[in-house]
């Protein structure tokens, strides 16, 4: 192979390998985060350099095995199918090579030369495990690599072994695996049928034999990019059928079957002593952390921090933006040139563009703080067991325990809290979690309600008012999940199947690039929708040119009058119309509008213009309603669906108006 | 055939897995097989979550519901979970610590030791020397037995 050429390495293992541990040493900074197409699972990409060539990385999805069973193996097994890598590197756990070895060896069979890189060398030492390397590398017939990826060890034989193996100074072998007869005869024949289509050089034969066996999705997986396929269809039928009927179960599971056999085989050969993963230290911290009564008082005790930690944080450096911004604004309009210049595209760029910007970088602090948290949770090990200590809670609607997690972040920051489903394991629970967040009460609606209930109700009752929306959120949050369960929205829950992995103390590293990482996605993703929906609502505020923003001219105001029928029945006015309106930038602006379309002191004109009752619905429509735009993106961005988008803008106005209207007309018929 | 026993401690030896076929074709992927081992390690504060150790050495949560299907032979259960009076019973470990097994030992119980029960309401035992020794159901849950194939 010649110098300056790219080669493309993908990463494969079972989950809670090291496998983001090991990506991220190798490629540092150099990453690129988007979704694998049509779902909502993350794909990592990164570039390294490795004497003269540039290696493309690409992380694939945590997976037990090719043949799928989640939408995270889906997207590998279509991924390998359809664009072969070069080279693969197999990640194994060391401690439980048996675990990983049954996808090893079923990826062996690919034919595309593969590393074994044997990971956490250092636990599996302290544990008093040997491995015999030279024997496990002569039995898979590939490089095997000790490897301990926290503290970086083993990581220059590991790029030495891939330049080796991209350079064919070493060859690939693979292993064998032993498969009863007829299955093995079954295999090859449509082997041999496959190798007359004289379709793909990359993958091996007997790989893809077993792969149409197993099920037609791979068959469909590769019919697009090599029609020649169709023309299997009888043959892989007929064989699938004789050879199940002679197994009397299921290819998978057969297969499988002598996988994890061979599997079996390879550890009691290679590995010294029995292995004992029941480590004591975790044992012990979960004696404590998942105890029945102490279990979840400790839970909230736990996110009672984290919440108050990404505020008590977060919100100086938000307000510091702000005022910055603000600045920002004040500055450009008291400009020399600013005089000049028709003070439409004054305003324009201060009240439009700056803001619209500001808007977006006030997250920031949030997203970045709320990531740092998040991985500290996760990466220690501690999500599995708060997923595990709620999950009968979350089952009963529709959900698992670790969706519970992003939802009581919700009540913090709707943005951050969706970004963060995509932890969740599966497609099912990701898209129920995405739309029953924007229904909870976040920090920047509760600035809406204590500045509205402080007007309009005594300093006694105020609390409870506030206090009684937080109830009417968690409700509306139960009954949408219900609710989305009953329609199937989402589709069949899969089985919940968890790993609960042991304690492991995260790594500053892992933890910073994660947080950077989503801060960069966040600025490429969500910005432009953000700034998009400010300069519209701006643009509707203050069209046609000359008009006071928001004033009975202006075409927000035309059309909040047009539409004040509709809000009429709930007993909102066009005026609350329009600050809703500009509660879609972000809600916490609803408080400021209603002060610019008042006018004057909003305090005397809105205890002036709303009674308790039309105070209380406008305040329950803002809950409900439409989420900001920075939610509406963030759910775009994390589901990949304007299906999904657009559901959750009608769901919430259709809630928001139903709930306000019972609000409204049941408070006038008790005489409020 | 039996199936998974819904309390801590309990070990048991998988016979068949099916009825949900998505739950079997997830577990044996992850190569949990016919003849793997699983032990209950704890249920859930609100129940129904159950944390399962494999014999391979992971831990997994699994729901109950889901557990039930799998189809097993129980290895070991704790004294309290024994429901059946007829049959005979190997004490093989005590699920305390040091001082539990102290205490069970200076009242005639040791690992290993053959006994049958007498009540279950109480939990009287009889020892391998015949002896009655009655101990209280904290002390059952924590006492591990296995069944004795007595065809053998």
């Amino acid at each position: 192979m010649t110098k300056n050429k790219t080669i493309t390495v993908a990463i494969i293992s079972i989950p809670n390998t090291g496998k983001s541990t090991l990506f991220n040493l190798l490629t540092g900074a150099h990453q690129a985060v988007g979704n694998w197409p049509g779902v909502s699972v993350e794909k990592k990409t990164g570039t390294f350099k490795l004497n003269g060539y540039t290696v493309k990385l690409i992380d694939l999805p945590g997976c037990y095995s090719l043949t799928a069973t989640s939408i995270e193996e889906q997207v590998v097994r279509d991924y390998i199918l359809q664009t072969p890598p070069d080279v693969i590197i197999n990640i194994a756990d060391a401690r439980n090579l048996y675990r990983s070895l049954g996808l090893t060896l079923q990826v062996a069979q690919s034919g595309i030369p593969m590393i074994l890189a044997v990971n956490m060398m250092d636990e599996a030492r302290r544990m008093g495990l040997k491995i015999d390397f030279k024997a496990l590398q002569e039995h898979l017939g590939m490089p095997v690599v000790p490897i301990v990826a926290r503290k970086g060890e083993g990581i220059d034989q590991l790029k030495q072994k891939l330049l080796e193996l991209v350079e064919g100074k070493i060859t690939y072998h693979g292993p064998q695996t032993s498969c009863p007869i007829h299955t093995d005869k079954s295999v090859l024949s449509l082997a041999d049928e496959i190798k007359k289509l004289n379709i793909n050089p990359k993958l091996s034969e007997v790989f893809l034999a077993v792969r149409f066996l197993e099920s037609n999705e791979s068959t469909k997986a590769l019919k697009k990019k090599i029609p020649a396929i169709k023309e299997l269809s009888p043959a892989i039928r007929q064989t699938r059928e004789q050879l199940e009927h002679r197994l009397g179960e299921k290819i998978p599971l057969a297969c499988a079957h002598c996988r994890f056999n061979s599997a079996r085989g390879l550890v009691m050969e290679t590995t010294s002593e029995h292995i004992t993963l029941t480590d004591r230290v975790t044992e012990k911290i979960d004696a404590i952390l998942l105890h029945k009564y102490l279990g979840i008082p400790i839970f909230l005790l736990i996110m009672l921090f984290l919440f108050q930690g990404i505020y008590a944080l977060g919100t100086p450096v938000q307000n510091l933006i702000g005022d910055g911004f603000e600045w920002l604004q004040n500055s450009v309009r008291t400009l020399p040139i600013a005089r000049h210049i028709s003070p439409f595209i004054v305003n324009f760029i201060t009240d439009g563009l700056i803001e619209g910007v500001g808007v977006v970088v006030a997250f920031f602090p949030i997203i970045a703080l709320f990531f740092i948290f998040m991985s500290l949770v996760e990466d220690s090990g501690y999500m599995a067991r708060a997923a595990f200590l709620l999950d009968h809670l979350m089952h009963s609607i529709g959900l698992d325990g670790r969706a519970f997690i992003n939802i009581l972040l919700g009540y913090g920051c709707n943005v951050p809290a969706i970004m963060g489903t995509r932890i969740l394991s599966s497609q099912h629970t990701r898209i129920i979690t995405m739309l029953v967040i924007p229904f909870t009460l976040c920090s920047a609606r509760l600035q809406v309600f204590i500045f509205v209930a402080g007007i309009l109700f005594a300093p006694q009752i105020a609390p409870w008012v506030v206090f009684s929306l937080y109830i009417l959120s968690f409700v509306v949050v139960i009954l949408v999940g219900l609710f989305l369960k009953l329609i199937r929205f989402a589709g069949k829950p899969e089985p919940f199947i968890m790993e609960i992995p042991p304690y492991r103390l995260p790594t500053l590293r892992t933890v910073l690039l994660r947080a950077w990482e989503e801060m960069k996605d966040f600025l490429n993703r969500a910005s432009t929708i953000i700034v998009l929906g400010v300069i519209v609502v701006w643009v509707l505020t203050n069209l046609p040119v000359g008009v006071t923003p928001g004033s009975p001219q202006s075409l927000a105001a035309k059309i909040g009058q047009s539409i004040a029928p509709l809000f009429r029945p709930l007993g909102i006015d066009w005026q609350e119309i329009i600050a809703l309106l500009f509660g879609l930038i972000a809600k916490e602006i609803v408080v400021g509008s209603l002060a610019v379309i008042y006018g004057g002191d909003p305090s005397t004109q809105l205890a002036a213009a709303l009674t308790p009752l039309k105070g209380m619905s406008f305040m329950i429509f803002t809950l409900l309603y439409t989420p900001c735009v920075a939610t509406i993106s963030a759910i775009r961005a994390e589901s990949r669906s304007w299906r999904v988008t657009g559901f959750i803008l009608v769901l919430g106005l259709t809630l928001a108006w139903l709930f306000s209207f019972l609000f409204y007309q049941g408070g006038k018929l008790l005489g409020f | 055939m039996e199936t998974v026993l819904m309390l801590p401690n309990v070990e048991c030896k998988i016979i068949s897995i099916d009825g949900n076929r998505q739950l079997a074709n997830r577990l044996t992927q992850m190569g949990v097989l016919p003849g793997s081992v699983l032990r209950i390690v704890r249920i859930g504060p609100l129940g129904r979550t159950v944390e399962v150790l494999i014999d391979q050495g992971e831990s997994i949560a699994l729901r109950s519901e889901e557990l039930r299907k799998i189809k097993c032979k129980i290895l070991a259960l704790p004294l309290a979970a024994v429901k059946d009076k007829q049959k005979t019973y190997r004490v093989r470990n005590f699920a305390g610590g040091w001082g539990f097994i102290q205490k069970m030992q200076a009242r005639g119980i040791f690992p290993s030791d053959i006994i049958r029960i007498k009540e279950t309401d109480g939990y009287e035992i009889i020892s391998k020397d015949s002896r009655l020794i009655r101990v209280g159901r904290g002390e059952a849950e924590k006492i591990i037995v296995e069944p004795v194939d007595e065809t053998l």
